[in-house]
């Protein structure tokens, strides 16, 4: 069972040409492209901007591992690791994880997917990006003025009344950045619903799109209040008014509320587009329709509704009402359901299937397996009882990094190994794709496993200095780090490297089904020369001739 | 289009009648009335501006039934972030939360002693005029 896509997407590959007209060269000059309405050219801002600050918040991260190597302070002072943590945190958060998949592969993906020739609102799409810009610029000169030590978090009545740090220009970065987001799931919703090509109903589209959609609600909902609380915040820290604390008359827990009424359910802004990534791979790399189609199409919306009534779970020990805490532990193990309807519903895409290892479905079968041990230990931390010995500790950190980099980058990843072709027109060495996808898996599991295990032991998080018992779990961890580092400069490199020397892919190199691969790679400017109409089912593969061909090419396998 | 069915002559009929309904907030505002039902005047005076901007100013008495649902789920939204939260505050140990005395809670506007209405300057001394 292997090898089909590899057979045809060599044939394809040795004979295909790049096009000579494609949105990258329709035009030249640093205008074209920051003056730009063409959804796809924004996607590559995107890219470029997005994986510089993947870049920086790892950076951070090799600072945090490399301060955790030993039990004493001997690297970082206090201080200095509290505004690494936070630099982390509020890059990796707000201007990596939240725009990754959505701004770049949502932006350049879903207009082409739904048949379209560009998003509802060209220009908005463009004022996305550069509110994303001035965010991020905003959060970078706090870094670099001195930095923020409040933790991504932003908890009161440290942020608002002690903390010396630049949590207003932070704060403000995070603000601004927050409208990128808000612009960006409002044009996804109006193309999704106005803008789909003839014969593209609602149940053909990929669940990519399903996906994103689910995404943009989260975003259009749950924004608005993230930004508001904020801005609360900052009404306190500057004018003295009492909302948050408690000595002018406030309630430091109203925060929490309101900072995870949005901050939980970006948790799913993060990991649905991954999910809806994971759908694609398995389905192309497997040959077979996605398993139960409507139900992971459905699950992707319950999991954005109940994702905005569980937040009260990160708060069990805040202070909130025992009774409140009870409501919010049963409503937290709801949303497992959906997500586990996903997580069963690929594994029985691929069986059966006529699976082949390609560097997109290595990332995939990683995301399976992660997100499965992510989302599990989010039900030990979802028991409110279980929640008391956990809270705060490393255990809640690796259960996170689990979700987060597990699920969400790892999705990142398959989507950019998967998309590549499209958005350059060349393909990229697979083989350096596949060891660098080994490498990372490798890497991550030994950088945050040993974190389950020191913080069941009680090792807390944000401690620059820790027990020598936590010694060999931290230094596991450090030493994953840097495997983990390697894995993800890899593909920096070799990306690089196809973008000028890769073979041209063709339309569509994986030999996968959808809009997306059957017009040139990459796309014109308009997508297509002409209003497609689309008559297939979404998914049509086919398993058996998959395996027939592959017979014929290579003989019979057993 | 949509917007055809506004004229604007109804844009600034909208206009005022927000001008009118504000100056009764104030009015009201200044008025020695029982803060309990205070709160309730001011909230329907402001969810009927906030009705009047919605339907008119943002056109959505003029729209498709897909711009109401995504309204209408704006609000149900808003409700969830409020009737959740309030399961926090209306079960809270107050005291074992380190706060030293519990909020004081009114059922019903006969409840509300006078030293909580608001005070104008003849007024004997009262809450929160202090910062005027």
């Amino acid at each position: 069972m292997s090898g089909t896509t590899t057979a045809t997407q060599t044939a394809t590959a040795s004979t295909a040409t790049m096009p000579a007209k494609h949105f990258m060269n329709a035009k030249y000059g640093l205008k074209s492209w920051l003056l730009t309405r063409d959804h796809k050219r924004i996607a590559v801002l995107y890219l470029i901007t997005v994986t510089a600050m993947f870049a920086l918040g790892g950076i951070y991260a090799a600072l945090i591992r490399l301060e955790l190597l030993t039990p004493g302070g001997d690297f970082l002072s206090a201080d200095a690791y509290n505004k690494a943590f936070s630099a982390h945190g509020i890059i990796m958060v707000f201007f990596f994880l939240l725009p990754s998949i959505p701004a770049i592969f949502g932006n350049f993906l879903i207009p082409i997917q739904v048949g379209a020739k560009d998003l509802a609102f060209p220009r908005i799409n463009l004022l996305s990006w550069y509110l994303y810009v001035i965010g991020a610029a905003l959060a970078l000169i706090a870094i670099v003025a001195g930095g923020v030590d409040t933790g991504w978090t932003f908890y009161p009545p440290y942020s608002s009344q002690y903390s010396q740090s630049h949590v207003l220009l932070a704060g403000l970065g995070v603000f601004i950045a927050g409208f990128s987001s808000i612009l960006t799931g409002l044009n996804f919703v109006v193309t999704i619903h106005k803008m789909r090509a003839p014969g593209m109903t609602w149940f053909r589209l990929p669940l990519f799109v399903w996906a994103h959609y689910a995404t943009s609600l989260i975003m259009l909902l749950g924004t608005p209040v993230v930004a508001i609380t904020i801005l609360l915040l900052a009404v306190e820290r500057v004018f003295g008014v009492g909302i948050f604390d408690p000595a002018i008359g406030g309630d430091p827990v109203l925060f929490q509320h309101l900072f995870w009424f949005y901050s939980h359910p970006a948790v799913y802004i993060m990991i649905l587009p991954a999910m809806g990534v994971q759908s694609e791979l398995v389905a192309a790399f497997a040959r077979r329709r996605v398993f139960g189609y409507s139900f992971v199409a459905f699950s992707s919306l319950a999991i954005a509704i109940i994702g905005f009534v569980v937040w009260g779970h990160h708060m069990f020990v805040s202070g909130q009402s025992m009774y409140a805490g009870l409501v919010f532990s049963i409503l937290t193990m709801l949303v497992a359901i959906p997500s586990a309807v996903k997580a069963f519903n690929w594994a029985m895409t691929m069986y059966k299937g006529s699976i082949s290892y390609e560097t997109p479905m290595l990332y995939a079968i990683g995301f399976l397996g992660l997100f499965v041990i992510g989302g599990l230990t989010g039900l030990f931390l979802g028991a409110m009882g279980l929640d008391i010995h956990l809270h705060d500790t490393y255990f809640v950190v690796a259960h996170f990094h689990y979700i987060m980099v597990g699920g969400a980058v790892m999705g990142f990843m398959g989507a950019l190994h998967f998309y590549w072709p499209k958005i350059s027109g060349r393909m990229y060495p697979d083989a350096w794709g596949r060891l660098s996808a080994l490498i990372i898996f490798i890497g991550f599991n030994l950088t945050f496993f040993p974190q389950f295990i020191a913080g069941y032991l009680g090792m807390p998080r944000r401690y620059y200095m820790y027990d020598t018992d936590f010694h060999f779990w931290n230094l596991m961890s450090s030493a994953g780090a840097s495997v983990l580092a390697v894995g993800y400069i890899m593909p920096l490199f070799y990306m690089a490297w196809s973008w000028i020397y890769g073979k041209p892919a063709g339309p569509n190199p994986w030999n996968a089904k959808g809009l997306e691969w059957t017009t040139q790679s990459p796309p014109t400017t308009f997508n297509f020369d002409e209003t497609p109409i689309w008559n297939e089912e979404a998914y049509d593969y086919d398993p058996e001739e998959s395996e027939a061909e592959y017979e014929k090419e290579f003989g019979t396998i057993n | 289009m949509a917007e055809a069915h506004i004229t604007k002559k109804k844009y600034w009929q909208v206009f005022a009648a927000l001008m009118i309904l504000l100056f009764l907030t104030v009015f009201v505002a200044y008025m020695r009335i029982n803060p309990w039902w205070a709160i309730i005047v001011a909230m329907t005076i402001a969810t009927i501006k906030a009705l009047l901007v919605i339907l008119y100013f943002m056109h959505v008495r003029y729209n498709s039934k897909l711009t109401w649902l995504f309204v209408v789920s704006g609000f149900f939204w808003l409700i969830i972030m409020i009737g959740i939260t309030l399961t926090d505050y209306k079960t809270r140990d107050w005291e074992a939360a380190g706060y030293t005395e519990r909020p004081t809670t009114y059922s019903s506007p006969s409840q509300v002693p006078a030293s909580m209405y608001p005070q104008n300057e003849k007024g004997t001394a009262g809450h929160g005029d202090e910062g005027d």
